[in-house]
Order: structure tokens, then sequence, then C-alpha cells
């Protein structure tokens, strides 16, 4: 040290010590003039100095009581214990409140995604999809790049027309013959309905909605594009009710099949048909000149597919 | 005790430590306990045995890469304490309008103050720090209830010793002139 950092008091204060503070604080004897400063350390210490240990909480104790066998001999190391009450405390957050963290921040970029312009513009359109694509799985309508929901996709591409087993000797061959042509139209205009609508929706949201937030708040679709197409706009008077049936899954075991191409009275009094018993399919029954039931090739049969929803005819079933 | 015994001991302490031994730490914590409490209850902490609490287990994370004898680690120790400090009155900033930069003007003298001590003379004690800026109030309580050297406290607070004690001489001058000042008007 030199002599420039020592102020001229310090010297004054004491032979023995440059520093006053270490002067009181190593209870020698203090000169005359280090009395008050004395009597200020005093005072200092006497009012925030205690003899109390400081409370230990569970972080702190996670290291210093760790636990012990019976010999004692340390089980886990100290502030490492697994399974530890305060091992959370010490350490990472415990795995739900992690999961609760992950889960909070998941929900809040979705609802800001949905609250956007594109947010609202894509859920719109999957729904639409969604509503489309359930009508099809309902055999309500025929959306050609959809498989059809008897047999699977994969399998259908797969197997060549002169290939088939002697088990699917009677099946049916019905693309385009489960539905009449004017239903098939009709369910075609449908869909083209529905996209122009989805089209008009998505274009005049993005013409209204604010650039700066990407928010269209107070846009309302119906106002710029009209109501959203109905299916029994298009005479597809028997959509809700298999709708909701197509919805509410297969059948439960035991219960008679209901035939999605039978005729489904829309009138209130109107008694609904029996659910077919002959295991023949009740397809075989309808009155070809229902408008509203398709035309059934005659012989034309259930899959055996308990969710083919025409037949209830296992394969193989009928000569 | 002297250096060589001190430093003995913490140098099993902080073995004993090491290896996940709890009597490491409990030793750790009974040695540095008091003067750090004291410290943190001083700069007017709200909640001081929660900051208290929370330097010792943070020092105690770090353990492994820590290095030197006890009053390096004494001065690691209360410079974790000064930053959670600092990090404390942030957030008390961002909570309240005002904070209060001198004990004093605490409604009921220092946060968490232990009622054990006598009101009046923790006033008293107040009122002379109050007089102080809060680099001097810093360095005396560092080097006075603390019990750091000059050394440890420019570690601690990241100054030269040399500033370090220019700021304890010019705070000790004026303590001493109120403090006669007020013994005078008694």
């Amino acid at each position: 040290m030199t002599g420039h950092d020592v102020p001229s008091d310090e010297m004054r204060w004491g032979r023995h010590h440059t520093d006053p503070i270490d002067a009181v604080l190593g209870d020698e004897s203090v000169d005359d003039d280090l009395t008050d400063v004395a009597a200020i350390v005093h005072d200092l210490r006497s009012a925030y100095v205690t003899d109390e240990p400081l409370p230990r909480r569970p972080a702190l104790a996670a290291f210093t009581d760790a636990p012990l066998d019976d010999d004692g001999d340390l089980l886990v190391a100290a502030g490492r214990h697994v399974g530890h009450p305060a091992a959370g405390a010490a350490g990472r957050p415990d795995r739900s409140e992690r999961l609760g963290r992950k889960r909070h921040r998941m929900l809040s970029a979705l609802s800001g995604f949905v609250a956007t312009l594109t947010g609202k513009v894509v859920l719109g359109t999957a729904v639409t999809a969604a509503s489309v694509g359930g009508l099809h799985a309902a055999d309500v309508v025929d959306v050609p790049a959809l498989p059809d929901n008897d047999r699977p996709a994969v399998e259908q591409q797969a197997e060549p027309e002169n290939d088939r087993v002697a088990g699917d000797a009677d099946k049916p061959d019905v693309e385009g013959a489960q539905l009449g042509d004017d239903k098939q139209a009709a369910a075609e205009a449908f869909t083209d309905a529905i996209r122009e609508w989805t089209d008009c929706v998505g274009a005049e949201a993005a013409a209204q909605g604010d650039e700066a937030t990407r928010t269209t708040a107070g846009f309302d679709p119906r106002a710029e594009c009209g109501d959203r197409p109905e299916p029994g706009e298009f005479g597809l008077t028997d959509v809700p009710s298999q709708a909701a049936e197509a919805l509410e899954g297969t059948p439960a075991p035991g219960a008679a099949p209901v035939d999605p191409t039978a005729t489904i009275p829309t009138e209130p009094g109107a008694a609904a048909p029996e659910p077919p018993v002959d295991p023949g399919g009740v397809a075989d029954e309808l009155p070809s000149g229902t408008p509203d039931a398709p035309d059934v090739p005659a012989g034309g049969a259930g899959t055996g597919d308990p969710t083919d929803g025409g037949t209830n005819t296992p394969a193989g079933g009928r000569p | 005790m002297s250096h060589d015994d001190t430093d003995r001991d913490f140098a099993r302490r902080l073995t004993w430590a090491r290896s996940g031994d709890p009597r490491g730490f409990d030793e750790l914590v009974a040695w540095i306990e008091r003067p750090l409490v004291a410290f943190v209850r001083a700069r007017g902490a709200e909640d001081w045995e929660g900051l208290a609490n929370d330097v010792l287990v943070r020092a105690f994370r770090q353990i492994d890469q820590f290095e030197g004898g006890a009053v390096q680690f004494r001065a690691w120790v209360f410079r974790i304490a000064r930053n959670a400090l600092i990090d404390e009155r942030r957030r008390r900033g961002r909570r309240v309008d005002a904070v209060p930069t001198v004990p004093h003007e605490l409604p009921d003298g220092p946060a968490g103050a232990d009622p054990s001590v006598d009101v009046e003379q923790r006033e008293r004690v107040e009122m002379l720090l109050a007089d102080l800026t809060d680099e001097q109030r810093e360095v005396v309580l560092l080097r006075i209830v603390a019990g750091l050297g000059v050394e440890e406290t420019a570690e601690v607070t990241g100054r030269r010793p040399g500033a370090v004690r220019t700021l304890q001489h010019r705070a000790l001058t004026r303590l001493r002139r109120n403090f006669s000042q007020r013994a005078v008007t008694r």
C-alpha cells in the first residue's frame, strides 16, 4: 500500500493499525481518538448481529439434513436427495409444475393463433372439411378424393378387379350404385357450394382484417357471404339424422344394424322403418322407385363387414 | 483462532460438503450464518430469512466449482448476497412506487428486524446511517456488521481496496461527526 492510499485521518487514528475498524474489531485497546468509532461499531453490531441461528427452510435443509442409515453413513449425497420432500425446492421444479407451465404455454399459443386472421381461416376450413368428410363417411355424399369407408383405402387400391377371393364374390360393386344420379349431383353441388362459401369467407376476412393486429374483430361471415350452404338446400334431406347416427359410432353389440341408404321419413308422424332382420339385407326390400333410396343392383348384399351399414350378411353367407 | 486453524477447518468443511456429506454444509452454515443474516437485515431485505437461505442454497449448488480458502468463500457468499439484495430491490421497485433508500424511511425500521433488538437503539443507528450514501453504507455494513476485511469488501463490491478505504474513511468521518453532535444535543 502506498502512502497515497491512506487518508491522513487514518494515520492519526492509530500507530499500530491503519484501519480504525480493524483496530476496534480486533478488541485491542483503542486510542482516545477511536472511542467514538468504537461506540459506532458497538451500536451497529448490537442493532443487527444476533446469536439466533438462521431458520433453515426446506431447500437449505436438503443440504444440511441428508438422510443417514442406521450406522450413521450417508444414504444419499446432501442436496441431491431423490424423492426427498425438499428435492424440488432445492433443485428443479417438480414434474407436475413443469407440465403445468408447458400446458399453459401451449394453450396460450393456441388461443393466440385462433385470435389471428390466419387462425380463423384455418379453423373455418378445418370445420368445413370435417363436415364434408363426415358426410362422406356416412355415405350421404360421395367425394371422389376420399377413400370409401367400407374397405381400407390401401387394400382397395392394391386389389385388382379380377383378383377377388371366393369369399368376396358376393360383394356388390357399390361405387356409383349406392347413390342415385340425382343425389350424386346434389351432393356435388353441395360440396361446390361449401367450397365457394369458404373461399368467400377467407377472401372477405383477409380484406377486412386488421393488418397490424392480424385480427378480424367484428367480422360477420354471414353478412359478407350469406348463410353457409346447408345440405337441405340441395335436396339432401336425410343428412341430419344419418350424420347423427354416423357420429354416434357403431351400433351396440347385438343391435340391429341401420342401413344408411334406407329412406328415413321426414314427416313428423311417419313411422320409422323396422330394423332389418333379414339376412338378405334390407337393401333388397327397398322399393326401387323410392326417390331417396339409391338403386341397388339385384343380389347386392353386405360385405360381411359389420361397419358397412348396408347389410349384416357375413361374407360368403349367401349362395 | 489463528488464520491457519480457520483455513484448516474450512478445508475440512469444504471437502465434506463436496462429497455430499451434510456435516460439511451444516458447519459451513453455522460458520457464516450470523454475519450473513446481520448484513441482509441491515441492508433492509424484506424477507431476510428467505434471502439468507436462498444465498446459501445458491452457493452450495455451485460448491463444486468453488476454489479458494475461507476468506475467498466468505467473499463469494457475500457477493451472492449482494446480488440477491439488488434483485430484491429491483423487484420491490416494480411492485411499489417508491423504495425506501435508507432504512429509517421504512415505517417500522428495517423489514424483518429482530424485535428483540432495542427499538430505540436501532432507530439511533438508522439515523446515523441515513446520512451516508448507499455506497458508503454498504461498505460500512460489510466491514462492521459482516466483519469482512478491506480486501474481502473490495471483492464483494467489485472495487479496488483503495476505493473501499476511501469510502470507509468518508463514511466514518460523517458518522463520527453526527455521533458527536448527537451526544452534545442529548
